[in-house]
């Protein structure tokens, strides 16, 4: 673990009055420095809360935002669910497939971008709803999809959008 | 009729989530009001008086279940709860991000009302965008004196902190919620100790849902009288309606308690051209379907759970005649078996037994023997699960089959979806 | 008290307590399988569903507290269908290998899918697959397919033991319990888990495929490894020991094991048993008849002798032995190889039951996590979970394991240090442990001769309750003490004897059921013994290094293997009955002290008299012995291997490690972690370094292994050369 790091993680143990609140948190911080919830990251956030590792462990397994596998640089979390099936989620996943050979869960194609099929992300009203590294992207039909990758591709940043 | 907009009165107002715009629209005129004006028993008294009903889902009335705390100078807690997961459910999004201080204003009142001096907001994992407004809405209402010490010169002092989940719907639930705000896996407590007498780490705690926290703002503006001049008798005020699936406009509409379903529907654009209605899971995935005989139903709780569904968090699915009920209810109860945390046997074991069925009828394998199956299953959960998950998985596969069994029966004879093929053919 | 009825009959109970136990006090059994009496209820199985009168819904009897008027029903039909609902989903994807499963035949799902399940499945989908035969550790396997999700074992790991280290990962129907990657489950209580779950998910890799729970016999027994005497149930099948299980005794181990005592069995298969007498013709040991070799031991045993050992041995052989000790003029006996002073409390002799109810405790220079496990765990409840007895901790070296007010000194100077606090003076946590009016227990190692007056002394000016318990014997110590088997007025003790056999002062030397060369705090001092011209006779089950230095070796038939009688630390006598065939020519204990003795008795004549003499058994100070330990301290341990390591416990095994304070490091020059010698000019050790704040400066704490006894006062740490 970096100094920074190390600070970072010891300043959200003070914002929260009952330590151990602090882990997920703690976990947050550990996986966007790490990219995943790697070992070090398990051992880290042992160490740092007096847990042992495999309750650190039990923890991650259990909250879908906690990955293994690293992510691509710009990971999709399409939504799925009800609302947005009804309004063309299924269409939008297999244009992704198509155009973009974005598969759920498969690694990433050279590390920029990667694919989860998730849960309702709370935008059924205006679906299909999706997030890029948790930015919001509303009403998602493949044109659009189609020019957001690109832009992404061609180094802009995933800044989500306002509902 | 049109929209009422109470809470989201102002939510279309250019740059209100900044606090001078906010200001400017009459934010915090309340919060002053509350705390130097009215004592926090006033407030309490103000909110229990309006009748307004929780509107996380159970719909308990907010005032009584604030009275609950124990008078032992234990220090108390309020927890709002921000983990909207509920399918077809976005009002607690929209709210968080368009009027994050109007979150913020009763999130303060309520916490005066109920004698609290620590306050959390429990944002689900996936709000990144909204942790970031909320937070730089704390900062502005700190510098303002809103928040922190002696706020407006009064001797209340609140100290809120922000968390965001890690992507887990249970955490919805309340004593999911305080374990997940304890760095540990959100699994449901045992009750009795309710969280009034043991709460976050043992502590009293009150937990709010975001709408029900907003909702405090107009009451203790307007008063209780006023609120109760809209809605019903026993579910007074207005809700915001998540109206999504087959709409021309689907979207956030804020309407009196009771507004008939269909004008509902109406003020959401109505079907899509050339579409029939068929269905509508009007409370989120959690609540039984509602045929065409219920178009004019009216949406308030008890009416809701009258006709054997419910209102629960307010989010309306509008299925048209183009929408297959069998594979409609499989990606329910897909959802469902995804989002059980395992504690007890029949939520983990049962929703992956339903999952596996539905998805078999989905293909038109099985036959008339496995909706028997399929409804002394929802039998065998409801009821008898640890929380009050298992009875929402089941709601929409028990009543998918008391009320569509003759789509499932068209599975079986043309061995697969007729409207998919139809649609493919 | 409260007044309910469950199915039609009153019962009337405490406050507090759970439907589930009201129902069995009128003899209704509730069917369960999360909830565990020793455990705070989690409610989870839903297998113990009832009806209650004015409840909605069906209520978890395992978690729902009585109260007044209450009416229960648990016959009723919306019960037996939830019942069988519970169990139609348990068993839909369970993998249903009953006839490869270790559990078979004893398995509360396959019990209770016949006592309440729905008969026929209406399952029809494919099965999840998860990791079958998964290793969790040296001793236990997991099969995450039967496993239904109770919790029993990671609520054990996290509430009783406090090493949480199995756990619940992933959610929903994913749900496994697991260790952390990449690591071992090792923790010394971890073998309970598997006689908690009721289902075959986590089996002993030791008894794995072994045999079928209707074809063994099951035995009761006692833990001969340690004073604490937990009560045993073996099994067997064809006079072969087949595994250990706990046999509840609420006053001693309330159905706990430590996995020493369920695994430590591999000695009696050991390759280095001894199954014939032997007798050394030529320079060397060979075989020979019971008659010529006890006719030679008692040849040998003339003149002059020494008797060492016995606190391993069954009540019925100390008492044989110590007539064998007054049957010949000047012989000194002495039981206490390994260096204790005694196993018997001063004064105020506590109960393990005690721990319970504790409001203080003192460990005094003990480690009972090590010493005596189970009456640790015990323990641990009332620290943890019950009263909350407050622990300070004293000596040269501070266990871990719960948390403690720590008094550390110099070896030696516990008498002082604790008659001063008697009078007042020094720290602050151990002076109110000893002026509370509240009940005090004591854990002491019984070493430190110097403690036994003062400990006598304090039980008597306390006016609170008293509870003394000697944590660092044999597990049959207090039984050899009771049988007189340490030195009389004006005799010296086993290091006298030692020291003597090494001069040639000696004639004979009888190591009963010993091996100084393992256990004498000085190893060098008892190999020259050994080595000397003195005639030597070792009684014992495996052949030890001093057994095969000596001129007789007579086998003894293993714990399991033969009947006796164990007094534990708080005085209890338990017998034990054999479940395996002694191997070879091996024999009880009691027959070998009977053959020495040339008398022909039965179990039930010696047991009579022994217990007679346990009875009339009155605590004094045993002799004192000189051995100087000042300067090297052994970290006890309860896992040293025998002559062959057991199979399953070489995890436990000690490790390789001096601890010191860093005061000390640094007046050394060494550093946490490095390997280094530890020297006294004459012998070298090579061991890892373990810099901790819980060792006095100046002192070496070594772990106790095989030849860690060979370094003395004087040694020194000297960082190793690194070889070319
Ligand atoms: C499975 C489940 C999920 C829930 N999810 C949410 C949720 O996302 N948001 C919410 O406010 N309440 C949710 N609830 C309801 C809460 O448990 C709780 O009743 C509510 O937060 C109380 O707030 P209220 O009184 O303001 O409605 C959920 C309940 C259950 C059983
Ligand atoms: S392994 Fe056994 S004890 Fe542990 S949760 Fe599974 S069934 Fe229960
Ligand atoms: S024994 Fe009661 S729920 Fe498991």
């Amino acid at each position: 673990m970096t100094e920074a790091l190390r600070h970072q993680c010891e300043a959200i143990k003070r914002a929260y009055p009952d330590a151990d609140s602090a882990l997920i948190p703690i976990l947050h911080a550990l996986q966007d420095a790490y990219g995943s919830i790697t070992p070090e990251a398990v051992e880290d956030a042992a160490q740092l809360m007096n847990l042992s590792p495999a309750q650190v462990e039990g923890v991650t397994s259990f909250y879908t935002l906690f990955h293994r596998q690293p992510h691509g640089r710009f990971h999709l979390q399409v939504c799925d669910n009800l609302s947005c099936r009804l309004r063309g989620s299924d269409q939008l996943l297999a244009h992704l497939a198509e155009r973009w050979h974005l598969e759920p869960g498969a690694p990433s194609r050279d590390g920029l971008f990667s694919l989860e099929r998730v849960e309702c992300l709370a935008a059924c009203g205006y679906a299909p709803a999706a997030q890029i590294n948790l930015r919001y992207y509303y009403r998602l039909t493949p044109e659009k999809a189609d020019r957001l990758l690109a832009e992404l591709e061609d180094g802009k940043e995933a800044s989500g959008e306002r509902v | 009729m049109s929209e009422c907009r109470v809470l989201l009165a102002n939510a279309d107002v250019e740059g209100i989530e900044r606090l001078p715009v906010y200001e400017a629209h009459g934010g915090y005129r309340t919060l002053r009001k509350g705390l130097t004006e009215m004592t926090a028993a006033d407030v309490a008294k103000e909110v229990l008086d309006s009748g307004l009903r929780g509107r996380g889902g159970a719909g308990f009335p907010t005032g009584r279940k604030w009275s609950f705390l124990p008078n032992d100078g234990r220090p108390r807690i309020l927890v709002c709860n921000a983990d909207e997961g509920e399918p077809g459910t976005f009002k607690d999004h929209y709210l968080i991000h368009r009027l994050p201080h109007l979150l913020l204003e009763g999130m303060i009142l309520s916490a005066y009302a109920i004698g609290a001096g620590r306050a959390f907001i429990y944002l689900r994992g996936e709000f990144l965008q909204g942790y970031e407004l909320l937070e730089a809405a704390m900062a502005e209402a700190h510098e303002a004196g809103y928040l922190g010490e002696h706020i407006l010169g009064t001797d209340y002092s609140l100290d809120l902190c922000l968390y965001r989940g890690a992507g887990a719907y249970i955490c919805g639930e309340e004593t999911a919620l305080l374990d997940s705000l304890e760095g540990k896996r959100g699994i449901p407590r045992m009750k009795p100790p309710f969280p009034a007498t043991a709460g976050l780490y043992g502590l009293p705690t009150v937990v709010n849902n975001v709408e029900t926290l907003a909702a405090v703002v107009p009451i203790v503006a307007e008063g209780a009288q006023w609120y109760r001049t809209m809605g019903t008798e026993k579910s007074p005020g207005t809700k915001i309606y998540s109206m999504s699936g087959c709409l021309e406009r689907p979207g956030n509409y804020e309407f009196p308690m009771g507004t008939p379903l269909s004008e509902l529907i109406e003020a959401a654009g109505g079907l899509l051209p050339g579409r029939r209605f068929k269905a509508v899971v009007p409370g989120g995935a959690s609540a039984a379907y509602l045929t065409g005989d219920h178009i004019d139903i009216a949406m308030d709780y008890d009416s809701l759970a009258a006709a054997g569904t419910m209102l629960g968090s307010g989010g309306v699915i509008v299925l048209d005649d183009s929408v297959c009920i069998v594979s409609f209810t499989e990606r329910a109860i897909e959802f469902f078996r995804h989002e059980s945390c395992g504690k007890c046997s029949p939520c983990r074991e049962g929703t992956l037994w339903m999952s596996q069925v539905l998805g078999r009828l989905e293909r038109g394998e099985g036959s008339e023997a496995d909706l028997d199956l399929l409804l002394d299953l929802t039998d065998n959960i409801a009821g008898r699960t640890f929380c009050a998950f298992g009875d929402a998985a089941v709601a929409m596969v028990a009543s998918s089959v008391r009320m569509f069994r003759d789509e499932y029966l068209e599975h079986f004879a043309q061995q697969g979806c007729p409207l998919e093929k139809e649609r493919v053919g | 008290m409260i007044n309910l009825t469950v199915d039609g009959r009153e019962v009337e109970v405490e406050p507090g307590t759970l439907v589930i136990e009201a129902a069995k006090k009128l003899g209704i059994d509730i069917p369960i399988f999360c909830y565990h009496p020793r455990m705070k209820p989690v409610a989870a199985c839903r297998m113990c569903l009832v009806a209650i009168e004015k409840m909605g819904k069906l209520q978890p009897a395992c978690a729902t507290q009585v109260a007044d008027g209450m009416v229960v029903y648990t016959q009723r039909a919306d019960v037996k269908k939830a019942q069988a609902g519970v169990l139609e989903f348990l068993l839909a994807q369970h993998p249903l290998d009953c006839p490869i499963c270790d559990k078979g035949g004893e398995c509360p799902l396959q019990d209770q899918a016949f006592a309440y399940g729905p008969g026929a499945t209406r399952f029809s989908e494919p099965k999840r697959h998860l990791h079958k035969a998964w290793p969790l550790g040296p001793r236990i396997l997991l099969d995450q397919e039967r496993c239904v999700q109770c919790q029993r074992c990671t609520r054990f790991m996290e509430e009783i033991v406090g090493d949480p280290a199995l756990v619940l990962k992933q959610r929903g129907a994913e749900t496994v319990v697991d260790v952390a990657e990449g690591r071992a489950l090792n923790s010394p209580f971890a073998g309970n888990t598997i006689e908690m779950c009721p289902v075959g998910a986590l089996t002993s890799r030791p008894y794995r495929f072994r045999a079928r729970p209707w074809d063994v016999v099951a035995v009761s027994s006692v833990c001969p490894h340690c004073p604490v005497g937990c009560n045993l149930t073996v099994t067997n099948r064809d006079g072969h020991l087949l595994r250990v299980l706990s046999r509840e005794n609420e006053a001693v181990d309330q159905g706990w094991l430590c996995d020493r005592g369920r695994f430590g069995y591999g000695f009696l298969t050991d390759p280095a048993r001894i199954t014939a007498p032997l007798v050394r013709r030529h320079g060397e040991l060979q075989e020979a008849s019971w008659e010529e070799a006890l006719a030679a031991a008692r040849a040998g045993l003339a003149g002059r002798i020494g008797i060492l050992g016995g606190g391993r041995l069954s009540l019925e052989a100390q008492h044989l032995l110590s007539r064998l000790r007054d049957q010949h003029d000047g012989a000194v006996a002495d039981w206490r190889v390994g260096g204790q002073h005694t196993a018997v409390a001063p004064a105020a002799q506590g109960h393990i039951a005690d721990l319970d109810e504790a409001a203080w405790v003192l460990f005094l220079e003990s480690d009972p996590q090590t010493e005596t496990p189970v009456a640790w765990l015990r323990l641990r409840q009332n620290v943890v979970h019950g009263r909350g007895a407050r622990v300070v901790a004293l000596g040269p070296r501070i266990a871990p394991g719960l948390p403690a007010s720590q008094v550390l000194y110099r070896p030696g100077e516990g008498a002082r240090v604790l008659a001063a606090a008697l009078n007042g003076q020094g720290e602050e946590a151990l002076v109110a442990a000893l002026a509370t009016e509240e009940h005090l227990a004591v854990l002491w190692n019984g070493k430190d001769p110097a403690l036994y007056a003062v400990l006598a002394d304090l039980a008597g000016r306390r006016s609170g309750r008293t509870s003394i318990l000697v944590t660092g014997a044999e597990g049959n110590g207090f039984g050899a003490e009771a049988m007189g088997l340490t030195p009389r007025a004006g005799e010296g003790g086993v290091d006298r004897l030692l020291g003597q056999a090494a001069a040639g002062e000696l004639d004979g030397l009888f190591l009963a059921g010993a091996d100084p060369l393992r256990q004498a705090p000085d190893g060098r001092l008892a190999e020259a013994a050994l080595s000397g011209e003195c005639f030597v006779v070792v009684a014992d089950v495996t052949m030890s290094p001093a057994a095969s230095l000596a001129d007789v070796v007579l086998p003894l038939a293993a714990f399991a293997e033969a009947d006796g009688t164990l007094v534990n630390m708080e005085g209890r006598a338990q017998a034990f009955e054999p479940s395996a065939t002694a191997a070879g020519q091996s024999q009880a204990d009691w027959l070998v002290m009977a053959g020495l003795l040339e008398e022909t008795v039965t179990l039930d004549e010696v047991r009579a008299a022994a217990l007679a003499r346990l009875a009339a058994f009155k605590p004094a100070a045993p002799g004192a012995q000189d051995w100087q330990e000042a300067a090297v301290v052994r970290i006890p341990t309860l896992y040293y291997r025998g002559v062959t390591p057991e199979p399953h416990l070489v995890s436990m095994e000690p490790a390789r490690v001096v601890e010191v304070a860093p005061a000390t490091a640094r007046d050394f020059q060494v550093s946490d972690g490095e390997e280094v010698l530890v020297a006294d000019g004459e012998t070298e050790l090579a061991v890892r370094v373990t810099v901790t704040d819980s060792v006095v400066p100046g002192c070496l704490v070594l772990g106790d292994w095989p030849g860690s006894n060979r370094v003395g006062a004087g040694a020194r740490l000297v960082v190793r050369e690194r070889s070319v």
